[in-house]
C-alpha cells in the first residue's frame, strides 16, 4: 500500500491559532530574513490576523508577513 | 568599541544618552543606516581616587541587524564591522562590543548577542528598556543572565539614563588594558539541530530566558485589541487615511498664524532697511565704507551658517563682492536689499511652519510604533505597482522634503525597491512646491478658499498618481521584478518622546534655515543682478516710468535668457518673465516666487504704491492686451511644479544613494518630460477651452 502523505498545511492556508513550524522552504535571502526572525523549523509560533499581510507572533515579538512568503512556511497544528 | 543590536532596541537612544549626542532616533526598525562615531570619556566610578583614571574611546554606533548573516547593505555593513573586515574605516577589529538587548523581549535580542559572544571579542551586554520592562512587569535575574551568558550583564534605560555609570564602567574595566576578558566559545548546533543554526541559538535562548526572566502576567498594558484594528484590511487602510488627513489639516490649520506673521515681519523689516537708507545720495567717501561693510557682514552671517571656511578663494569672493556693492549708486543698493536680498529669503522662509509642523508630526508617530502598522497596511496596495510596503515611511517623510525621504528609503532591505522608491520619492508634494501651489491657488481661486483647497489637494493627489504610476511603469520595463514580500518586525507601542521630536524638528528647521541663508540668499543676489543689469542706454526715453522698467528688464541678461527659452515654453502658456522663473528654479523649486517678485517688482517700479505679489501678477497683460496669468496658464504651470524635477540637493542625494549619476540623470529626464508633456496637455485643453 502507497503511503499518501498528507499534504501539509502552510502558514498561508492556517486559520489564526498556534502552530509549530515543520519547515521553511523559502530559499536565499528570504529564508535568511525569515529564520532570523525565529520563523525556523521546531519554533512555536501564533498567527494572530489573517490576510495579506498577516500578522504572526513569535515569542514577545509581532511580525508582519507576506502571503506569499507565508505559503513558504509549513506547519502543524498545535493543541494547546 | 561598537553598538550591536537588532533594529529598535535603543541603541542610538544608549548612544546618545552616554556621548551626549542628538542622532535620529524612532520605534521603527532601521532608523540608523550610517556608521556614527563618538569619542566617549570613560572613567572607573570606584571610591578609590587613584582608580578614577579615565580614557578615551571611539564608540560607533551600527545600523540594527537581526544576525550576522546579513540581508541588506546595511546589516552588511554592520556584520562587517563586527568582524573586523572594514578596517579603512575603523581600524582593526573593535577592541569590544557592547550588545544592546530589549528587555521586553530578551528571547528575540538574545539571538544576535549568542552569535556576537562567538566573535571572541570582550563583550558587554546592556539590557536596555528597562523601565518599559518593569512597566510591563517582567522582571530579569541578572546574576543568573551573567552566568549564562559568560560577560557582564548591566541593565539600562536610555532613555530614562539610568545605569549609564555602570555601563561606562563596565566598558572601562573591559577595555583597560592588560586585562583579557575570556570570551565563551559556544557551540553554534547543540544536539537536536536540524540543519537550521537559528532553531538551535532560539532554543538557547529561550532557555536562558527561562532561568532568569519572570513576567507577571498581571502587569503591563496590552494593546492586542489596538493592534488587530489598526492592522485590519478594511479598518487599517480607514485609520490610516484619516491619520494622514489629520496631519495635513494640522499643518494647515497651526501654519496659519506664524506664517502671516513671519510675512508681517519680514515687511516691516524691509520698511525698516528703507528707512535706514538715506534718500539723497551722499558723498562717495562717507557711502562706499558704509555698503562695502554691509556686504561683509552678510558675507560673514552667510559663511558662519553655512560652515564656509575664509580660504583665500572664498576671502576674494567676499571682498570682490562688496566692493562691487559699495560702488552701486544708491537706488540700486536699495532695490538690491530690499527686492533681492529680503525678499528673496522672505519667500521662502515662509514655510518654515509648514515644515516644522510636518516632522514634529511625523517623529511622533514613528515614535510612537504606528509606522510599521502604516506600512504594513500599505503594502497590500504598494505591492501591485512594485513598491514594498516600506516604502510608505519614505513618500510620508518625502511630503516635507525629497532628501529626508530618499535617507529614509535605506530602511527599505533590497535593492531593486529601493531604487524604484528612491525615483519616484521626487514626485511627492515637497514644502518647497507649497510656495508655488499658494501662489497659483491665490491667482486664480483666490475669491474661494473651497475651490483653492480642492486644488491643492488635486495637486497633492497628482503627485502621488505619479509616483505610483511610474513605480508600475518602471516595473514593468527599466527595473523589472516584483518587490521583495514583506517581513517586517512591529514593534510595540510606546509613547512617544516629546523631547526626541522638539530635537528632531529643530534639526530640521536648522537645516532649511541654513539653505534659506546661503544658496537661496546666493541665488536671489544673482537673480536680482542679472534682471538689473545692463542697465538701458540713458539717451532713449520712454513715454511712462511703468515702459521704461519693462524694457530694463527685457533687456537685462535675465531678460534675453527668458527671451531665448521662450519658444520652448510657450506651448505650455508660459511668458519669458513665468521662464526666467522657470530657469531659476530647477536650482531650487520654491525661487520661483522670489524670482517671480522680483522679476515683476522690478517691472512695476514706480507705481504710486506697492502691491502684493499676486496683485501685481494678476495685472501683467501680454502684448496683446490679454491677462498673462490665465486659468490654462496657472494650471500648467501648477501641472509643471507638481512633475517636473528641479531641485539640485535632491539630485546630489540620489547620486549618492545609488552610487552613480546613471539614476539621477535618469529621473531628471523622466520627471521633465513628464512634467512638460503634462503641462502641455493641460494647457492646450483648456485653452481649446476657452480659458486661456
Ligand atoms: N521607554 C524606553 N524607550 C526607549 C529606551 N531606549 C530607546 N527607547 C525608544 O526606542 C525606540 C528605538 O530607539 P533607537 O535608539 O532608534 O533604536 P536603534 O536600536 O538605534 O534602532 P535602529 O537604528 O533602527 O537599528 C525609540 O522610540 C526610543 O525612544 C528606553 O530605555 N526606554
Ligand atoms: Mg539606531
Amino acid at each position: 500500500m502507497p503511503m499518501v502523505q498528507a499534504p501539509s498545511l502552510t502558514l498561508a492556508d492556517a486559520n489564526a491559532g498556534r502552530f509549530r513550524c515543520e519547515q521553511v522552504l523559502a530559499a536565499g535571502l528570504d529564508a535568511v530574513r525569515l529564520k532570523r526572525l525565529g520563523i525556523c523549523a521546531g519554533r512555536e509560533l501564533e498567527l494572530i490576523g489573517r490576510g495579506d499581510p498577516m500578522v504572526v507572533r513569535i515569542g514577545e515579538s509581532r511580525i508582519g508577513l507576506s502571503r506569499q512568503l507565508a505559503s513558504l512556511v509549513t506547519v502543524e497544528i498545535q493543541v494547546p | 568599541m561598537l553598538l550591536v543590536g537588532n533594529p529598535n532596541v535603543g541603541k542610538t537612544s544608549l548612544f546618545n544618552a552616554l556621548a551626549g549626542m542628538r542622532a535620529k532616533t524612532a520605534n521603527y526598525p532601521g532608523i540608523t543606516v550610517d556608521l556614527r562615531k563618538a569619542a566617549l570619556k570613560v572613567a572607573s566610578v570606584d571610591n578609590d581616587p587613584r582608580c578614577q583614571a579615565s580614557t578615551q574611546i571611539e564608540l560607533v554606533d551600527l545600523p540594527g541587524l537581526y544576525s550576522m548573516e546579513p540581508a541588506s547593505p546595511e546589516e552588511e555593513v554592520a556584520a562587517r564591522c563586527i568582524r573586523g573586515e572594514l578596517s579603512d574605516q575603523l581600524g582593526d577589529r573593535p577592541s569590544a562590543v557592547v550588545v544592546v538587548v530589549d528587555a521586553t523581549n530578551v528571547a528575540r535580542t538574545l539571538v544576535l548577542a549568542s552569535e556576537v559572544l562567538e566573535q571572541n571579542l570582550p563583550t558587554i551586554v546592556a539590557v536596555n528598556l528597562i523601565d518599559a520592562a518593569d512597566a510591563a512587569g517582567t522582571k530579569i535575574e541578572f546574576d543568573d543572565l551573567r552566568r549564562q551568558l559568560g560577560c557582564p550583564v548591566i541593565p539600562v534605560s536610555a532613555r530614562k539614563g539610568r545605569g549609564l555609570a555602570e555601563l561606562r564602567e563596565a566598558i572601562y574595566t573591559l577595555t583597560k588594558p592588560a586585562e583579557s576578558v575570556l570570551p565563551i566559545a559556544r557551540q553554534s548546533c547543540v544536539a537536536g539541530c536540524t540543519g537550521c543554526p537559528y532553531a538551535a541559538r532560539y532554543d538557547w535562548a529561550d532557555g536562558v530566558v527561562k532561568s532568569s526572566v519572570q513576567q507577571d502576567p498581571r502587569k503591563g498594558v496590552k494593546l492586542e485589541w489596538l493592534d488587530k484594528l489598526l492592522t485590519s484590511k478594511g479598518f487599517g487602510l480607514i485609520a490610516l487615511l484619516s491619520v494622514m488627513l489629520a496631519v495635513f489639516f494640522l499643518i494647515f490649520s497651526l501654519a496659519d498664524i506664524p506664517m502671516s506673521a513671519i510675512e508681517d515681519g519680514f515687511g516691516w523689516i524691509g520698511g525698516v532697511v528703507d528707512d535706514l537708507l538715506p534718500t539723497e545720495p551722499l558723498s562717495a567717501a562717507l557711502w562706499f565704507p558704509i555698503a562695502t561693510g554691509i556686504s561683509l557682514a552678510v558675507f560673514a552671517g552667510a559663511y558662519w551658517l553655512n560652515g564656509t571656511r575664509w580660504t583665500r578663494v572664498s576671502t576674494l569672493i567676499a571682498v570682490v563682492v562688496s566692493v562691487l556693492v559699495g560702488c552701486l549708486p544708491l537706488d540700486d543698493f536699495r532695490s538690491l536689499a530690499i527686492d533681492g536680498v529680503v525678499g528673496g529669503i522672505a519667500g521662502v522662509v515662509v514655510f518654515l511652519p509648514q515644515i516644522c509642523i510636518l516632522f514634529f508630526f511625523i517623529t511622533l508617530l514613528e515614535d510612537s510604533g504606528y509606522m510599521a502598522r502604516g506600512a504594513f497596511v500599505m503594502e497590500r496596495i504598494m505591492r501591485r505597482v512594485g513598491l514594498p510596503g516600506k516604502a510608505f515611511v519614505p513618500m510620508l517623510s518625502a511630503h516635507a522634503c525629497a532628501i529626508p525621504g530618499i535617507m529614509a528609503a535605506r530602511t527599505i532591505e533590497t535593492w531593486r525597491d529601493r531604487l524604484v522608491t528612491i525615483l519616484v520619492l521626487p514626485l511627492l508634494t515637497c514644502s518647497a512646491r507649497l510656495p508655488v501651489y499658494v501662489m497659483v491657488a491665490a491667482l486664480l481661486f483666490g475669491d474661494s478658499p473651497w475651490k483653492a483647497s480642492v486644488m491643492f489637494a488635486a495637486a497633492y493627489i497628482l503627485g502621488l498618481v505619479a509616483a505610483l504610476g511610474t513605480a508600475f511603469v518602471l516595473k514593468k520595463t527599466v527595473i523589472p521584478g516584483e518587490a521583495a514580500p514583506l517581513v517586517l518586525e512591529l514593534p510595540r507601542y510606546r509613547l512617544p518622546s516629546l523631547r526626541n521630536a522638539w530635537f528632531t524638528t529643530l534639526d530640521r528647521a536648522t537645516v532649511f534655515l541654513r539653505q534659506a541663508g546661503t544658496t537661496i540668499l546666493l541665488i536671489s543676489v544673482v537673480l536680482w543682478a542679472s534682471a538689473t543689469y545692463p542697465k538701458l542706454p540713458t539717451d532713449v526715453s520712454y513715454p511712462t516710468e511703468r515702459e521704461h522698467a519693462q524694457a530694463a528688464l527685457a533687456n537685462s541678461f535675465a531678460g534675453k535668457a527668458g527671451r531665448l527659452v521662450e519658444p520652448i515654453f510657450a506651448p505650455l502658456g508660459f511668458d519669458w518673465k513665468i521662464d526666467v522663473g522657470i530657469i531659476t528654479s530647477f536650482a531650487a523649486r520654491e525661487v520661483l516666487v522670489s524670482t517671480l517678485s522680483i522679476v515683476y517688482g522690478l517691472g512695476e517700479d514706480g507705481s504710486e504704491e506697492p502691491l502684493g505679489l499676486v496683485e501685481t501678477l494678476r495685472r501683467q497683460t501680454r502684448p496683446d492686451g490679454s491677462l498673462v496669468f490665465s486659468t490654462a496658464t496657472g494650471l500648467s504651470l501648477l501641472v509643471f511644479f507638481v512633475l517636473a524635477m528641479q531641485c539640485l540637493p535632491t539630485q546630489v542625494v540620489t547620486k549618492r544613494e545609488t552610487g552613480s549619476w546613471k539614476w539621477a540623470v535618469f529621473q531628471f529626464i523622466y520627471m521633465t518630460a513628464l512634467a512638460y508633456l503634462t503641462a502641455l496637455i493641460v494647457y492646450q485643453s483648456l485653452a481649446a477651452a476657452g480659458y486661456a
